[in-house]
C-alpha cells in the first residue's frame, strides 16, 4: 500500500470515530443545557400544565402508538395503556358507505381525578404538572381508583400486582423527549404540550380549533385535559351502539370464552 | 346514527370474587350484631340459644371477612399502607380503621356472650386438650355478665359503621352507575340482615340442641328482613333516577343481565309465596333459609362482580367467566370451608356446658 492511500485511510478513520462521537457530545450537550431545571420525578415540572390534543381527522388507527407505549411502558400480555378503538358508523337507511371512527384512547389527566380522592394510601397522585401518576411502591392494589376512573384508563397490572395507567411518558417527558406514542404517530395525530404556555403547539391548535374540540365524558365533571378534534358529539357520552364479538382468551392465547 | 364497535378492547374486572366474599361474610358479622343486641335490649328474658347462635356467627364470620377483604388486595402484605397517612376523601381509608375496631368488639361481645358455655377450670386430670383451651379462654371464673349489654352497644353501633362504609364505599362511585346509588347500603345491609337470619336458622339446626322457640323467634327476622329487603329493591326500581335506568338499559341487551333479573325474581317470588305460609314446617323453614341465603350472596354477585362486566364507555358487555384458581372458585370455596373449621372449632369448645343459663 503507498503512502498517500495509507494517509488518505487514517484520516477515514479519524472522521468515521469523531461522526460516532457526535451524538454523545450532542446529548451531553443536552444534559448540560437541562441540568440547571432538574426536577424530581413526583413533583414533576413545576409551573408546566401538560395536556395532549388529538386529531381525529389525522389517525389512520394504525395502533402504532399502541405498539410503541407497550414497547415502551412494557405493561404485560393483553394490558394497555393505550389503545386505537375502531367504530363504524353509518346513517340510518343510509345507501352511503359507512364511515370508520379511530378513537385513541388513554389517560385523560383529568384536572379534577376521580380516581385520585378514592385512593386509601395516597399512591396515586397528580404531579405539578398534571400528570397523575402511581407510586407502585405505595399501592396496596385495592382497585379503587379502576373502579372510579369514568375511562377505564387504569387497570391492576398483572405483573407488578398494582394499578398502572398511561403516564404521559413522563419520564420521557423530564427527559426532554416525547411520549413513545406522540413520537411514533405517523399522521402527528397526537400532539403534547403545556397548556400554560399560549405559545405551545398545543394552545395554538387548541385556539385555531376551538370550535371543534371535545372531550370523554363532558358531564363526569372531570375535566379531562386530552382533547379531540373532528369527533362527533355521538362519541363524547357512553357508546351507544351494537358491541363487537369479544373473545376472553387465557394467558397462554387459547380461547375460553366469546360473545356478542 | 348506528355506531358498531369494531375493534375495543375487553377490560377484566378488578374486584374479585374474594370482594363478595368479604361483603358476605361481614353482613353475617355485623347483622348478627344487630340481631343479638336488639334480642337483648327487646326482650325481658332473652333467647340463651338465639345469642349463642349469633355470638358464633358473628365470631367465625368476623374473622373470616377480613382474611378475604386482605385477599382481594392485590397487595396484601402492604395494608400497613393504609395507616401510614391521613386520607379523608377515601371511604376505604376510613374502612381500614373502622374494621379492626370491628373485629376487635365483636370479639369480645361474642366471647362475652359464650364464655358461660366454655368450661369452668377442674383439677380432673381426665379432661382433654379442647376442654383444657376452653378453660383457658374462659380467662377465669369471674362474673363478666355485667359488661355484655355495654360491649352490646358498643358493637352495634360498631356494626353500622361497618354498614355504613361497607355500602357508601360502593356507592360512591360515580364511574359505574349501577352502584351509585343510595339505595344501595340499605340494599347491602337489609340483605345480610336476611342472611344472617337464614344462617342463624341453619346454624339452629346443624349445632347441638335446637331450640323450636329460636326458630319460631328467627321465622319472625327472616319475615322482617325478607320484607324490609324486597320494599328497598321495590323504591330503587321505581324511584332510583340513575342505576335503575342503567339496569333496564342492561337487561334490554344483555342475555346474562336478562338471566340474573329472572334469578332474582323468581328467587323472590318462592321466598314471599313460602314465607306468606302461616305454619312453615321444619323443612320448609330449612329451604327458606338456604334461598335466603343464595339470595344474599348472589345479589351481591350481581352486585359486585357482574357491575363490573358493564363497560364504563363502550356497548354490550364484558366476558367474565369465573377462574377455577385462587381468584375465583377456589377463593370462594377456600372462604367457605376456612369459615365451616372456625364454626366446627367453636361449637367444639363450647359443646361441654351446652344447657347454660346467663345469670341476668
Amino acid at each position: 500500500m503507498d503512502k498517500s492511500k495509507r494517509q488518505f485511510l487514517g484520516k477515514m478513520a479519524s472522521v468515521s470515530v469523531g461522526a460516532a462521537l457526535i451524538p454523545v457530545v450532542q446529548v451531553y450537550a443536552q444534559d448540560d443545557k437541562r441540568s440547571p431545571q432538574m426536577h424530581s420525578a413526583s413533583e414533576g415540572q413545576v409551573g408546566k400544565r401538560y395536556g395532549m390534543v388529538i386529531d381525529l381527522r389525522r389517525c389512520v388507527g394504525c395502533q402504532a402508538c399502541t405498539v410503541a407505549c407497550t414497547i415502551e411502558n412494557q405493561p404485560p400480555l393483553g394490558q394497555f395503556r393505550t389503545t386505537v378503538q375502531q367504530y363504524e358508523v353509518s346513517q340510518q337507511e343510509d345507501t352511503t358507505p359507512p364511515a370508520f371512527l379511530m378513537l385513541p384512547r388513554l389517560c385523560n389527566h383529568c384536572e379534577k381525578p376521580p380516581c385520585i380522592p378514592v385512593c386509601p394510601t395516597g399512591a396515586t397522585f397528580q404531579r405539578k404538572d398534571g400528570i397523575v401518576v402511581v407510586n407502585n411502591e405505595w399501592c396496596v392494589g385495592c382497585g379503587y381508583c379502576v373502579q372510579a376512573c369514568p375511562y377505564d384508563a387504569r387497570f391492576i397490572n398483572h405483573d407488578t400486582n398494582t394499578a398502572d395507567k398511561c403516564t404521559f411518558c413522563a419520564h420521557r417527558l423530564d427527559a426532554g423527549l416525547l411520549p413513545a406514542c406522540v413520537e411514533t404517530c405517523v399522521g402527528e395525530a397526537r400532539v403534547i404540550g403545556d397548556l400554560n404556555d399560549p405559545n405551545s403547539q398545543i394552545s395554538q391548535l387548541l385556539a385555531t380549533n376551538k370550535t371543534d374540540i371535545k372531550v370523554l365524558k363532558p358531564t363526569a365533571n372531570t375535566a379531562p385535559r386530552v382533547f379531540y378534534i373532528g369527533m362527533s358529539s355521538a362519541f363524547e357520552h357512553r357508546i351507544s351502539g351494537q358491541a363487537p364479538v369479544r373473545t376472553l382468551l387465557t394467558d397462554t392465547g387459547e380461547e375460553i370464552h366469546h360473545g356478542h | 346514527m348506528v355506531i358498531k364497535e369494531i375493534f375495543t378492547p375487553d377490560i377484566a374486572i378488578t374486584w374479585l370474587p374474594w370482594a363478595v366474599q368479604y361483603f358476605f361474610m361481614m353482613g353475617l358479622a355485623y347483622a348478627s350484631v344487630w340481631v343479638a343486641t336488639i334480642h337483648l335490649f327487646s326482650q325481658p328474658k332473652p333467647d340463651d340459644r338465639l345469642l349463642k347462635l349469633c355470638a358464633c356467627l358473628m365470631l367465625t364470620a368476623g374473622i373470616v371477612a377480613p382474611i378475604a377483604l386482605l385477599a382481594d388486595l392485590h397487595q396484601p402484605l402492604r395494608a400497613w399502607h393504609f395507616y401510614a397517612q391521613v386520607r379523608p376523601d377515601s371511604w376505604m381509608w376510613y374502612g381500614a380503621f373502622l374494621l379492626p375496631v370491628f373485629s376487635g368488639t365483636s370479639a369480645v361481645f361474642a366471647w362475652l356472650l359464650l364464655r358461660q358455655y366454655l368450661p369452668k377450670h377442674t383439677t380432673n386430670q381426665d379432661s382433654d386438650w379442647v376442654n383444657k383451651i376452653g378453660q383457658l379462654l374462659r380467662f377465669g371464673d369471674w362474673d363478666s355478665d355485667k359488661f355484655i349489654k355495654p360491649i352490646a352497644i358498643i358493637t352495634a353501633l360498631s356494626a353500622c359503621s361497618i354498614a355504613l362504609y361497607t355500602g357508601m364505599e360502593t356507592m360512591a362511585i360515580k364511574a359505574r352507575p349501577l352502584w351509585h346509588t343510595y339505595w344501595l347500603p340499605p340494599l347491602m345491609a337489609m340483605s345480610a340482615l336476611l342472611a344472617a337470619c337464614g344462617t342463624l336458622v341453619v346454624l339452629n339446626r346443624l349445632l347441638t340442641g335446637y331450640q323450636q322457640r329460636t326458630q319460631d323467634s328467627l321465622l319472625l327476622w327472616v319475615r322482617a328482613s325478607f320484607g324490609l329487603f324486597a320494599l328497598c329493591l321495590i323504591g330503587w326500581a321505581l324511584f332510583d333516577k340513575g342505576s335503575a335506568p342503567e339496569a333496564a338499559l342492561l337487561l334490554e341487551t344483555s342475555p346474562s343481565w336478562q338471566l340474573a333479573a329472572i334469578w332474582v325474581l323468581v328467587t323472590l317470588a318462592v321466598l314471599a309465596l313460602m314465607l306468606a305460609i302461616r305454619h312453615l314446617p321444619n323443612v320448609a323453614m330449612l329451604i327458606v333459609s338456604l334461598t335466603a341465603i343464595h339470595l344474599a350472596w348472589g345479589f351481591r354477585w350481581i352486585v359486585l362482580i357482574q357491575a363490573q362486566t358493564d363497560p364504563k364507555y363502550g356497548a354490550g358487555t364484558y366476558l367474565y367467566q369465573l377462574p377455577w384458581g385462587p381468584e375465583g372458585l377456589l377463593g370462594i370455596a377456600g372462604t367457605f370451608g376456612l369459615w365451616l373449621t372456625l364454626m366446627a372449632l367453636v361449637s367444639e369448645l363450647i359443646r361441654h356446658t351446652p344447657a347454660a343459663k346467663l345469670a341476668r
